[in-house]
């Protein structure tokens, strides 16, 4: 069994779902995707890059030089959709039990 | 037309005939100063250019030093990014370190000139984790790391403590306060021990009364910036007049934020005679261990930065017994 990812790892994973992406891309997607609850710095992300590029749900896109600067893209490989998906069915599952069981409670959330 | 009814030149000229302060000369200065050890001025122009610097009455007279200098922000901004990315191993750094640049350079505030405290610690962390993910992927053991990159010296040492006990991976601020929602039974220390551990009164009290009337109190207390990236680990950068000052609160301080932990947790060695002994020279570092019951409780490691500052990476391992 593998373990659950990690919030960030996920988020960049989703991130990348949209398509190859560079590292300064990834960082404001994935902001903006956690509704700016997740703001991910430089080490972090690129610490967690580098994991999800030695496990193999991450790969090298392309280089561009924009205004004298190296731009690295990433993309999602197939295994890395198949984790994304199965973590993404995880959490909707657990978030269902939840939902439930609040209901059952007759709490107002 | 829309041109100014004044000659074009009288805004300028009015803002460079301003004074000067003691502070814009200072940061020429440490700009020039910059400039040199980049490579751009020669020994004889930097003392030539301090000379007027120092001496500069105004505006224009600062901006004459520097005329012919690139545009500081980036230089310097980027300057200091690149040491903190020398913490990466040079293989990774081969590869990566000019898309992080961009990113950190795309991402940084139009005015700054360093990084924050935070993406300081940020960039460490992360260093450490790479370091961590490439060893492991060599299949070592952590005892074989720990010796490698303690012969590594000053930046293999501050790795080396923390790959010593970082083992799970350790989690980034944001990944650690998700993993603690997930798992509150997770073997991280209690809160209020926490709390403590960043209760830096008592251990600056201590410090200042060793370190006499030239660093006090009020001045250490000012100048201390703590940051806690993630639960087992604080990092802590103390500002001191010169390197020497720095050096010596190196010691006054570490130890008595060791002693402080000491007493709390009690363990066998006393690293307080470790930082007694050795004089932190700036710009080398110093690490120990604090061990407890057979095992290592926490491992820190200090360094002196030549502008004199001191940083005291303390780790605290998850798993405080001996396993």
């Amino acid at each position: 069994m593998t373990d659950a990812l990690r919030e960030p790892s996920f988020l960049i994973l989703t991130a990348l779902a949209a398509g190859a992406q560079h590292g300064y891309g990834i960082m404001t997607d994935v902001t903006d995707i956690s509704g700016g609850r997740v703001r991910l710095r430089a080490g972090s992300l690129y610490a967690a890059l580098n994991r999800l590029t030695v496990e193999g749900l991450v790969e090298f896109d392309r280089e561009e030089i924009v205004d004298g600067r190296l731009r690295r893209y990433y993309r999602l490989t197939p295994p890395g959709a198949q984790r994304l998906k199965a973590e993404a069915d995880r959490m909707s599952q657990t978030a269902t039990v939840a939902r439930h069981r609040l209901k059952l409670l007759g709490s107002p959330a | 037309m829309t041109s100014p009814p004044q000659p074009p030149q009288t805004g300028t000229a009015m803002r460079d005939d301003l004074r000067v302060s003691e502070a814009d000369r200072d940061r020429a200065a440490a700009l020039l100063g910059d400039h040199f050890a980049a490579g751009r001025l020669t020994h004889r122009e930097l003392d030539d250019r301090l000379g007027a610097a120092l001496t500069a009455k105004t505006s224009r007279d600062l901006k004459r030093v520097l005329a012919d200098l690139p545009l500081p922000r980036n230089d310097l901004l980027e300057l200091r990014y690149r040491r903190l990315l020398a913490l990466y191993p040079a293989s990774y750094r081969h590869v990566h370190q000019d898309e992080i640049l961009a990113v950190l350079m795309t991402a940084a505030p139009a005015d700054s000139v360093r990084p924050t405290v935070a993406e300081a610690a940020d960039l460490i962390i992360g260093a450490i984790r790479v370091r961590y993910q490439l060893l492991r992927r060599a299949g070592l053991s952590w005892r074989r790391a720990v010796a490698l990159t303690l012969a590594g010296g000053l930046l293999g040492v501050l790795a080396g403590t923390v790959i010593a006990l970082a083992s799970p991976p350790l989690p980034t601020g944001a990944e650690a306060i998700m993993l603690r929602a997930a798992n509150p039974t997770l073997d991280y220390a209690r809160l209020s021990d926490t709390l403590d551990f960043m209760d830096l009164r008592v251990p600056l009290a201590r410090a200042a009364t060793r370190l006499g009337p030239q660093l006090p109190l009020p001045y250490l207390e000012a100048h201390t910036e703590a940051i806690m990236p993630t639960r087992d680990i604080v990092v802590f950068r103390v500002q001191a007049p010169s390197p020497i000052l720095a050096s010596r609160a190196a010691a006054a301080v570490g130890q008595s934020y060791i002693a402080f932990l000491n007493r709390r947790w009690r363990p066998q060695t006393d690293p307080a005679q470790v930082l007694d002994r050795a004089r932190i020279v700036p710009g080398e570092s110093l690490a120990g261990e604090i061990a407890r019951d057979g095992g290592v409780a926490a491992a820190f490691s200090v360094m002196v930065a030549a502008s004199g500052s001191l940083v005291l990476v303390l780790i605290r391992p998850r798993r405080l017994s001996t396993s």
